[in-house]
């Protein structure tokens, strides 16, 4: 699936609904709605062999999270971006459409707060058990500041 | 009993059984106190034994920044682990928690959760580093 | 028809990371399987918002002890795409060349704990001293036998001189002359193919929806290899082949590692006799413009693929990594669904985790008899090992009078 045969069939498909950035070969973008997002991720699987889901990353930035999906068909990546607001964020569960994003849409949950409805497995992943609730970690208001702790003593 | 002590202490000199704990870090030290092991350097020639089983263990290995997940283990390991034990933290993680100072989610070195007898830096450090160090610490307990 | 549930702890006598899974077992099969990963969960996607490009480059090292290049391959090829760098061809070939080494290293440490899961004490110390020849190439070139520090944005931090180029060919034939005694093990030794083949099943169609990257994937015939499709260092100019197998179980698995092994030699000896000449790196300013960059990287397990955002200053604003073995877990459970206890040493072993792993305090709940044993992983491959010879095949380690006890403990 080379960039130009990506770009004309979204063009015959779409029309004018999406578009597909190429900043550099073998890299696509795609900036996608929340709504829109289940539509064009079912297309490009059954249509175009967009299989395998290669991992989920989360952004913060500033007034929005994003979501970016990043899919293959083997050669280049695609990139499906995603917006939700923070007031609102929440995102459909795509397990139905790709089921190894199961793991990575837990791990959203876990480090930005972000609400995957519809999921499968909703638990807690990556994070210790004792972690406390509400606070996410890669979000760009959590500041960690290292204490040191003192030296465990023998004996105890 | 002088004599059976003279004898335990003997016995855990020349032949020390471990248990390698990896408490959160890189696999780069566990896969080098495994290559002590193999044929290039042969720790078991000096009596080395490793052991799955904290109760059975003199010493603990353990590598690894300790994570807050792992730390209550390596903690319930270290009570399981019978008197009298020693801990040997391998690896520059292990002694002080550097290159992940500043990342959350970490003690900071294994001293911070349980008492270490040895600290044995490098990143990783080679076999036969861990060797030497595994040779002092029993140096040390001869002397005793 | 109650089922038992058994948890591996992360505890272990042996290599791995901690890992904990729980077993739900239904006599003798697996029914289910519950995966609890995230105690070497260190932090460190954060860490990188903190650190400069180059101190990330540290970092980024120390995410895995095994296949530390394929982390900084990645995220040094995210911040010259970022700054519109070009690094010179030497550069590039050095990259592959050290990827290289490191891919065989890793499936020779592969190789030797299948051995040792499977009861082949004497496989596990064979290909770990020839490991060691292979480290010895890594430390000839880079100074250190783990986390060797080639990269640096803008190419590579030390030259390969004429005479280093002729010492390792000569280690890199004896290399090749085992790993053909390796490829005969695998392909014509009957007990260790009986020992493996038809277990953790994993069809195509199941590799192609979960995911599944590496030698997992190729070995139930899905032809995807990120050094073909999407070439980058100086993979576009190197031939080599794509191994596959059609098996779907983990003598296929073992097969394409044993293989690819051969490939990897045949290109550190294409890469020495033609490696261009040149500069090995350009400067780099300290402040990276704004931008986004994904590079994708075939590790030894798998498809690595980092994504970096960078917002003109001197530190990235997000750096996100997925090592490969995060992205086989959903294949793993799939994978040891239907099998039997006595088969979860290996068949965890055969996705060769590396970030996360399998772990050993295994505790049997019997509630019908009422018992309560803590089994130790040795004590579980004992009780594989006593298992299978119960029905018929007599592990390796135990026909011609077994090893030294001493091994046993391992």
């Amino acid at each position: 699936m080379t960039d130009d045969i990506l770009q004309t069939k979204v063009k015959e498909h779409f029309g004018d609904r999406f578009t597909v950035t190429i900043p550099h070969p073998n890299r696509a973008w795609i900036t996608v709605s929340v709504e829109e997002l289940p539509e064009l991720a079912k297309w490009l699987k059954d249509d175009l062999g967009y299989y395998h889901c290669s991992t989920i990353t989360g952004l913060d930035s500033g007034e929005v999270f994003e979501a970016l999906y990043h899919v293959t068909a083997g050669a280049g990546e695609l990139t499906l971006r995603v917006a939700v607001p923070k007031t609102n964020p929440h995102l459909p569960t795509l397990t139905a459409i790709w089921p190894g994003a199961i793991l990575y849409e837990r791990e959203l949950q876990d480090m930005f707060g972000l609400v995957i409805d519809g999921h499968p497995d909703p638990r807690r992943y990556v994070l210790p058990e004792d972690w406390p609730d509400g606070v996410y970690p890669l979000r760009k208001d959590y500041v960690y500041t290292y204490q040191e702790a003192p030296p465990a003593k023998r004996g105890e | 009993m002088a004599i059976l002590t003279n004898l335990a202490t003997w016995s855990r000199v020349k032949s020390p059984w471990v248990l390698h704990f990896n408490a959160g870090g890189c696999n780069g030290c566990d896969i080098e106190i495994l290559a002590a092991l193999m044929p290039r350097f042969d720790a078991e020639r000096f009596g080395v034994l490793l052991k799955s089983t904290p109760r059975h263990a003199d010493v603990i290995l353990a590598t690894g920044c300790v994570t807050k997940q792992i730390g209550s283990r390596l903690k319930r390991i270290y009570d399981q682990t019978p008197n009298p034990k020693f801990v040997i933290a391998v690896g520059t993680c292990a002694s002080g928690g550097a290159p992940f100072n500043g990342c959350y989610c970490n003690h900071g070195g294994i001293d911070r959760v349980i008492p270490v007898d040895m600290y044995i830096p490098g990143c990783p450090p080679r076999p036969d580093a861990f060797i030497y160090g595994v040779a002092q610490l029993l140096a040390k307990l001869q002397g005793k | 028809m109650p089922t038992i549930k058994v948890p591996l702890g992360p505890q272990h006598p042996a290599l791995k990371e901690p890992e904990s899974f729980k077993f739900e077992l239904d006599g003798e099969r697996i029914v289910d399987v519950d995966v609890r990963m995230g105690y070497a969960h260190r932090g460190i996607e954060k860490g990188f918002e903190a650190r400069n490009f180059t101190q990330g480059i540290y970092l980024a090292e120390r995410i895995c002890g095994i296949c530390s290049h394929s982390h900084t391959t990645p995220f040094a090829q995210n911040a010259e795409e970022l700054l519109k760098l070009e690094i010179p061809p030497r550069a590039k070939w050095i990259r592959s060349l050290v990827g290289e080494l490191e891919r065989i290293h890793s499936h020779l440490l592969w190789l030797g704990v299948a051995g040792h899961e499977v009861g082949f004490d004497s496989l596990f110390m064979y290909t770990w001293r020839d490991r060691e020849l292979v480290l010895d190439m890594l430390e000839h070139i880079s100074g250190n036998r783990v986390h060797y520090g080639m990269n640096t944005i803008g190419g590579v931090r030390r030259d390969i001189s004429a005479e280093q180029v002729t010492k390792l060919k000569e280690m890199n034939d004896i290399v090749t002359a085992r790993t053909d005694y390796y490829i005969k093990m695998c392909t014509a030794e009957p007990t260790f193919m009986a020992r493996i083949s038809g277990v953790g099943p994993l069809t195509t169609q199941q590799a192609l929806d979960l995911n599944a990257v590496g030698p997992m994937a190729r070995a139930s015939g899905v032809k995807r290899d990120v050094r073909k499709d999407d070439p980058y260092a100086a993979y576009g100019e190197i031939p080599f082949d794509v191994i596959t197998a059609d098996s779907c179980d983990i003598l296929g698995r073992a097969v394409v590692r044993v293989f690819e092994l051969l490939q990897s030699v045949k290109i550190v000896d294409y890469i020495l006799k033609n490696m261009p000449a040149g500069d090995i790196k350009v400067k780099a300013p300290r402040k990276i413009p704004s931008g986004e960059a994904i590079a994708r990287y075939e590790a030894p397990r798998g498809e690595n693929i980092h994504f970096m955002k960078s917002n003109g200053t001197e530190k990235p604003d997000r750096v996100k990594v997925r090592a490969p073995t995060y992205a086989n877990m959903p294949a793993t459970i799939v994978s040891l669904r239907g099998g039997y206890v006595a088969d979860i040493p290996i068949t965890v072993a055969a996705i060769d985790p590396c970030f996360c792993c399998a772990d050993r305090m295994v505790r049997l709940v019997d509630p019908r008899k009422g018992r309560n044993d803590l089994l130790s992983w040795p004590q579980l491959q004992q009780y594989s090992r006593d298992w299978l010879r119960k029905m018929g095949t007599v592990p390796r380690s135990e026909r011609s009078g077994g090893l030294s006890p001493i091994f046993r403990g391992i």
